[in-house]
């Protein structure tokens, strides 16, 4: 589904990522951890079209597409998703209104017929159970005066509407407490099925134990030095990602 | 006065001297009060750039042109402007003068809702006190005090609170340029409560040189939306002065998206402990357009507090100024005055000046003030794209949501929601001016 490969990116003259490579099946959960600074935002900004990143070497395949051709609108009704780790808040528009609009350009991009108000409105409110997020939510601005917890909820809500092929969820556990952790992980391994993706940004162990990645990659200057099971992810936790950066060489 | 400012005003008050007809005999103080405004402007002339104030907005391309007092036309001309089915209460005006088969008012003991001409003859010693030896600011008051034909008289009864908005709607039909000069008062009784909506369309080339004076009594409340729409090649200059008593609020929307300059003067007096006022603004620009929003609100009591917020939304060479000036008087301990202005530029030659004024004599006062002028949110667009919305359809979200954030405060949702639509058609097609812009269907 997902082929990156020799991946280098640049902002600026400044290289950030080095010559990154990653192939990801459909239903497979992949997890990329790393220190802070070891370029694992900007792998998941990239992969969804954001500006200011320059790819000076690489490919990157979606289902046997160029997605770095490929605008950032164009690759989201194609299947990608981005939970964003700080969610915007976008006074003025209504919450509801950017998911109907969402929604249905996804589905105009698929050749299916917009939604109606009335479907609409239902499976929102199925997959609002599914997240457990409150309805008034719906009515609010995009993410204005969330709660931490509140706004992640709102990015795996999308998610669920959008139903993406290949789900980014960058540091989707940070600024979480335990219950919200839970929710948002139940909400994610709800959407988890053979023909989906989803890959984790994530610098702590701990979302790890809610949702259970098949492969585990450790992202630190901007390479990936080390990659494995899950049980990758707990030698992590107990030493540290210091252990790792020395036995690569590479400066802590 | 520079020569090309004294000489337009010389020629503006010849020709309207002579257009000027009355319909009927006017009492003697009135003729007075006309001579008055008409010696005022002669000393006062027409503001120019070299005052403060005006510093910003340059009258010179509007001073070449030849206005003539507005012509009478069939009340049938406006037919476009306004809508078939008339809600109560409403009045309009075409080309300064009350149009009464295009308006319906529902005569009721608590709301007097006249036109002025008619309040002078049932009020006479009310309007002469008001009326004479007045204060003329600058040269367009002065104006429209010796000119004005008609306008709105509306008194409301302490305690009164009815339910529907009144309208008043202001209609010029230009072929030639000619100007109209209305004028509209306002008496919100002791503990009375009123939402009224002042509207200006039109066709053509002219000046709008209107006024309005409110006044609000002890625990009165107005909601008064002043929509400007004027022909896209109008002239638009309007003073609205509000004096609110003890206890009283006054909130206002002013919304500007018309002419081609257009300037608004709102002066807002807290003259009571406790008064309270809640300004906003909205100002849109496409093409060349002018928009000229001042406020100067004037604590004079303690407890006072007022709250402002204006934006403006800017694309091709189009131009906004907001200028807040806020004074705090020495009595006015305990006061609150908050100020923001945030401005949208959609285009390189787009142009916003924001300037805050505050003068604070009392040291146990809270005021605050914040300007941006800016473009787009680059972070919330690619938030928007990353969902699979199109960059334009991101852009019209983000633009509509910037002025939503100034509709949000509107409190009659029928009148949101129109002016939503009615924001959303300007910002979408802002080619289409006139008749595009007729306000409530029914």
């Amino acid at each position: 589904m997902l082929e990156i490969r020799n991946l280098n990116v640049s902002i600026g003259d400044k290289p950030i990522l080095k010559g990154i490579d990653l192939h990801v099946k459909p239903g497979e959960i992949h997890a990329i951890m790393g220190p802070n600074g070891s370029g694992k935002s900007t792998l998941a900004q990239v992969l969804a079209g954001r500006e200011g990143y320059t790819v000076t070497e690489g490919e990157i395949l979606f289902e046997n597409k160029n997605l770095l051709e490929l605008a950032p609108e164009l690759r989201a009704r194609e299947g990608i998703f981005l939970a964003f780790q700080y969610p915007v808040e976008i006074p003025g528009v209504a919450n509801i209104y950017l998911l109907k609009a969402a929604i249905n350009a996804r589905r105009k991009h698929q050749g299916l017929p917009e939604l109606d108000a009335m479907d609409f409105l239902e499976l929102t409110k199925e997959k609002l159970r599914l997240v457990g997020m409150d309805e008034a939510l719906l009515y609010r601005p995009v993410n204005e005066g969330f709660s931490g917890g509140e706004k992640k909820r709102n990015e795996i809500l999308q998610m669920a509407l959008l139903e993406p092929k290949l789900a980014l969820l960058d540091e989707t556990d940070s600024g979480l407490d335990i219950d919200a952790l839970k929710t948002v992980s139940e909400g994610v391994n709800a959407l988890k099925n053979p023909d989906r993706a989803i890959i984790l940004i994530t610098h702590y162990q701990r979302l790890l134990d809610y949702i259970h990645p098949d492969r585990v990659h450790v992202l630190a200057n901007g390479r990936i030095i080390r990659s494995g099971g899950p049980e990758l992810a707990l030698t992590l936790e107990e030493r540290g990602y210091g252990w790792l950066e020395t036995a690569e060489g590479i400066p802590a | 006065m520079s020569t090309i400012h004294s000489e337009a005003a010389e020629r503006w008050l010849k020709d309207f001297q002579s257009d000027f007809s009355k319909s009927a005999p006017e009492s003697s103080w009135l003729q007075t009060s006309r001579r008055q405004a008409i010696a005022a402007f002669s000393t006062r002339g027409l503001p120019t750039t070299r005052m403060e104030s005006w510093k910003y907005t340059s009258l010179s391309p509007m001073l070449a042109t030849g206005f003539r007092l507005a012509p009478q036309v069939e009340d049938s001309a406006a037919l476009p402007y306004i809508e078939k089915s008339l809600p109560a209460n409403r009045m309009v005006f075409i080309n300064g003068r009350y149009a009464p088969g295009l308006s319906n008012l529902r005569d009721t003991e608590s709301l007097i809702l006249i036109p002025l001409t008619e309040a002078i003859s049932r009020y006479p010693q009310e309007l002469e006190q008001c009326m004479v030896n007045p204060h003329l600011d600058n040269g367009f008051s002065a104006l429209n005090e010796a000119f004005w034909q008609d306008g709105a008289y509306l008194r409301l009864a302490p305690h009164a609170k009815p339910d529907s908005p009144v309208y008043l709607t202001f209609v010029t039909l230009a072929d030639q340029p000619c100007v109209t000069h209305p004028r509209v008062m306002l008496f919100i009784g002791e503990n009375a409560a009123l939402t009224l909506v002042e509207n200006y369309v039109g066709k053509g080339p002219y000046l709008t040189n209107t006024q309005s004076a409110i006044h609000l009594e002890k625990e009165a409340r107005l909601d008064y939306l002043r929509l400007q729409c004027e022909s896209p090649a109008a002239h638009h200059i309007g003073e609205v002065s509000v004096i609110a008593e003890a206890g009283s609020s006054f909130q206002s929307h002013s919304i500007a998206l018309g002419g081609v300059l257009a300037r608004v003067s709102l002066s807002t007096r807290l003259n009571g402990n406790g008064a309270s006022c809640k300004l906003h603004g909205l100002m849109i620009g496409h093409g060349h357009q002018h928009q000229d929003e001042h406020t100067h609100i004037q604590h004079a009591k303690p407890d006072t507090s007022s709250e402002e917020h204006y934006r403006s939304i800017l694309d091709d060479a189009s131009r906004s100024v907001f200028c807040g000036r806020v004074t705090v008087e020495e009595g006015a301990s305990q006061s609150k005055a908050q100020q923001a202005s945030h401005n949208l530029l959609l285009s390189r030659e787009a142009e916003a000046d924001t300037l805050p004024q505050l003068e604070i004599f009392n040291d146990d006062v809270r005021c605050s003030h914040g300007a941006t002028v800016g473009q787009l949110d680059e972070t919330a667009l690619f938030y928007l794209k990353s969902r699979g919305i199109g960059q334009g359809e991101a852009i019209t979200m983000l633009t509509r949501a910037f002025a939503q954030v100034i509709l949000d405060s509107i409190i009659n949702p029928f009148l949101q929601e129109k002016l939503g639509a009615l924001i959303g058609d300007k910002l979408d097609k802002p080619q289409d001016g006139g008749a595009k812009h007729v306000f409530f269907h029914g």
